[in-house]
C-alpha cells in the first residue's frame, strides 16, 4: 500500500524533475539569477535556426531593440503600457546586443511584469551581423526595427520608433 | 484593402523574399570564448585604437575588465611591449562599436588617452582622460573631462591632438536634457561639446565649450585639425522631423565655433538610432575637407563621399561609392604621407558583410574627384572590428583586428 507521505514525496520529485527538464530543454539562460528565474523563463538566446520560426506567419509584431538605443526604450515603455491592457498580444522582443557581458542588464529590462508572457530573445554571442542578415539582409541595423508579420507570413518592416498610435493600428490588425 | 493601406502607411515596404536562405553556409557553430583570453590580453579586446608617433612607434590602447591598457610596437606589429595599466582604480570603459577609447600623440611623444565610463543610470556616462609621459613613464591620474558634475549622458568621445600638444576632446552631451527634464520636457537629441587643454604648455584643466545642439544621440563624431590646428567636426544631426543627415563646423578659435553647415542631403527620416557616424580628414595643404558617411534613405542608401573647400558652405558632387547590398558601414578616411617619389593619396576603407563573411574594402583617390575601383583588403568570417588606417613612415596600413587573434597591420 502506498502511503500518503510517499505520494507527497513522489509528487514533489515529479515536480522537481519536470521543472528540471523544462529548464534544461528550453535553452533558458545558464546565468539567470535565482531571483529572476520566474521573469526570464521565456528568455532565450537567438540562434540562426530560430529566425525562421520567429519570422513565420502571424499575425504578430517582432521588435528588435538594443541597450544602446534610447528610442528603443521609449518604444518598450509604450509596449509595456499596451500589454498591461492586453497581456496576450502576439509580440516578440529581440535584443540585438550580442555581448554576453550585457545579459544581466538585458534581463533587467525583460523582467518588466508586462513582458512576462512574451517570447523574449537575445542575440547569441558575437552573432549580431549574421543574425541581422538572416532576419533581413536589407535592414542596415538601425533601431528600433519592427516587423508586422501578417496571417500569410508577409513581413512589413519599419525602422524607427513606432508611436502609440501606430502601435494601436497594428494591434487592431492583430486582433 | 483597408488593411493593406494601413500597412503601407505604417511600414516602409522593405519587403524581401527570405525563402531559401541556407543557414548551413553561415557557419552556425557558436564560437566558444578562447581559454587563452586572459585579463588584459590585447588580442581578446573588443576594440583596439592605435596611433603612430614621429619615430614610427605604434601605440595601441584597449580595455579589458574595467582596465585600460597601453602598449607599443617598434616593428609594425610583429612584437609588442608588455601592456601598461592606465587606470589603477578599475572603472567601466565603453568599448563597443563606435563608442571606444581614443588615443593621440604630440610631437614630444606624449600619449593621450580618452574613454567613456558608463555610470549607474542608463544612458549616463562621463568622458575620462589620462596621458602618458614617455620620459617619466608615468600615467597621469585619470580625470573627468566634462565639468558639469551631472548624472547625464557624456558619450561618443572623439579626440585629436596637435603636434604642439593641444588636446581637443568632443562628445555628445546631455546636460541640456537635465535642465529640460526639470521643466517637464523630454529632449530626444544631444548637444555637441568640446574641451581643450595643453599639458605641455601648462593648461592642465579642460575647459568645456558648447558647440551645437540637435545632434543624434547614438553615432560617433568625426574630428580632425585644420591648417591652423583648430578642430573641425562632423556628426549626425537631426534636421526638421527626424531627418538624420550630417552637420559640420569649423572653429573660430580654441573655444568658439563657426555656425554649423549641413553637409549631407539624403534626407533619411528615421526616429531611431542609425549607430553609424561619419569620418573626415583635412588636407595638409589648402582648405579641402574630405567627408564620408552612411545614410539609408529610400532612394539614397549606402556609403557616400564628398568634399568641401569652404568649410562646408558648398559641397562637391556626392559619390555613393558603396550601395546597401552588402551592408557597408563605418567608412574611415585618411591621407597618406607624401614622399620624394609619391604624391599624397586619399584613402577610404570600410566594412561589408555579405551574409557569410566580413570584407574590408578600400578605394583611393588623389584629390577626391576620381576614385579607384574598390579593392578587397581582408576578409574573415567572424569578429572583425571596424577598419582604421595608420599612417606610418614606411607606408599606410589597415589596422586589422579580429577578436581572439593578434592585432594585424596590412599594407594598403
Amino acid at each position: 500500500m502506498i502511503s500518503f507521505n510517499n505520494v507527497i514525496v513522489g509528487a514533489v520529485i515529479s515536480v522537481v524533475l519536470f521543472v528540471a527538464m523544462l529548464f534544461s530543454s528550453c535553452r533558458a539562460f545558464a546565468q539567470v539569477r535565482e531571483n529572476s528565474i520566474i521573469t526570464t523563463e521565456l528568455v532565450q538566446h537567438l540562434a540562426l535556426d530560430d529566425v525562421e520560426s520567429i519570422m513565420e506567419k502571424g499575425p504578430k509584431l517582432v521588435i528588435m531593440w538594443s541597450l544602446d538605443c534610447p528610442a528603443c526604450f521609449e518604444e518598450l515603455e509604450t509596449i509595456s503600457l499596451l500589454l498591461a491592457r492586453q497581456p496576450n498580444l502576439p509580440i516578440v522582443l529581440i535584443s540585438t546586443d550580442d555581448d554576453p557581458s550585457r545579459t544581466e542588464e538585458i534581463n533587467q529590462v525583460y523582467a518588466d511584469r508586462a513582458f512576462r508572457k512574451l517570447p523574449r530573445w537575445i542575440y547569441s554571442p558575437n552573432q549580431a551581423q549574421l543574425l541581422r542578415y538572416t532576419i533581413d539582409p536589407t535592414w542596415q541595423g538601425e533601431l528600433p526595427r519592427s516587423y508586422y508579420i501578417d496571417e500569410n507570413g508577409k513581413r512589413h518592416g519599419h525602422s524607427g520608433l513606432l508611436t502609440e498610435q501606430q502601435l494601436m493600428t497594428i494591434v487592431g490588425l492583430m486582433n | 484593402m483597408t488593411r493593406f493601406i494601413l500597412l503601407v502607411a505604417l511600414f516602409s515596404t522593405s519587403l524581401f523574399a527570405q525563402q531559401g536562405i541556407d543557414h548551413s553556409k553561415h557557419g552556425m557553430t557558436k564560437k566558444a570564448p578562447s581559454s587563452s583570453c586572459t585579463a588584459g590580453k590585447m588580442a581578446c579586446a573588443k576594440t583596439v585604437s592605435s596611433v603612430v608617433d614621429k619615430q614610427g612607434r605604434i601605440w595601441s590602447t584597449w580595455s579589458s575588465e574595467q582596465q585600460l591598457y597601453l602598449n607599443y610596437s617598434d616593428d609594425l606589429g610583429r612584437n609588442y611591449s608588455a601592456p601598461m595599466l592606465v587606470n589603477q582604480i578599475a572603472e567601466g570603459i565603453s568599448t563597443r562599436g563606435e563608442n571606444r577609447p581614443k588615443i593621440g600623440v604630440d610631437e614630444l611623444g606624449n600619449i593621450y588617452l580618452s574613454w567613456v565610463t558608463p555610470l549607474n543610470k542608463r544612458f549616463t556616462a562621463n568622458v575620462r582622460f589620462s596621458y602618458f609621459d614617455p620620459n617619466t613613464k608615468q600615467f597621469s591620474v585619470p580625470v573627468t573631462v566634462n565639468n558639469d558634475n551631472l548624472l547625464t549622458g557624456h558619450s561618443f568621445n572623439e579626440m585629436v591632438v596637435s603636434q604642439a600638444g593641444d588636446v581637443y576632446i568632443a562628445w555628445l552631451d546631455g546636460r541640456a536634457k537635465v535642465a529640460a527634464a526639470k521643466k517637464g520636457i523630454r529632449l530626444r537629441h544631444s548637444e555637441l561639446y568640446l574641451a581643450h587643454a595643453n599639458f605641455v604648455q601648462g593648461k592642465k584643466v579642460f575647459d568645456n565649450n558648447y558647440l551645437a545642439q540637435g545632434t543624434c544621440v547614438c553615432c560617433r563624431l568625426a574630428m580632425d585639425l585644420d591648417k591652423q590646428d583648430l578642430p573641425m567636426l562632423m556628426w549626425r544631426h537631426i534636421f526638421g522631423d527626424n531627418i538624420r543627415d550630417h552637420g559640420f563646423l569649423t572653429m573660430r578659435n580654441k573655444q568658439q565655433a563657426n555656425p554649423m553647415q549641413r553637409v549631407s542631403f539624403e534626407n533619411w527620416q528615421v526616429n531611431g538610432c542609425p549607430h553609424q557616424g561619419p569620418s573626415i580628414v583635412g588636407a595638409d595643404n589648402g582648405s579641402r575637407v574630405h567627408m564620408s558617411w552612411f545614410n539609408n534613405a529610400t532612394d539614397a542608401s549606402g556609403l557616400f563621399y564628398a568634399y568641401s573647400d569652404d568649410g562646408g558652405s558648398t559641397m562637391s558632387k556626392v559619390t555613393n561609392f558603396a550601395t546597401k547590398d552588402n551592408s557597408p558601414e563605418h567608412p574611415f578616411l585618411s591621407l597618406s604621407q607624401a614622399t620624394k617619389n609619391t604624391k599624397q593619396k586619399l584613402q577610404l576603407v570600410w566594412r561589408e558583410f555579405d551574409g557569410q563573411r566580413f570584407i574590408i574594402k578600400a578605394i583611393f583617390s588623389e584629390l577626391g574627384d576620381d576614385w579607384s575601383e574598390p579593392k578587397v583588403i581582408a576578409t574573415a568570417k567572424q569578429g572583425v572590428d571596424y577598419p582604421y588606417i595608420l599612417q606610418h613612415p614606411s607606408g599606410s596600413y589597415l589596422q586589422w583586428h579580429v577578436s581572439g587573434q593578434p592585432l594585424g597591420l596590412i599594407k594598403l
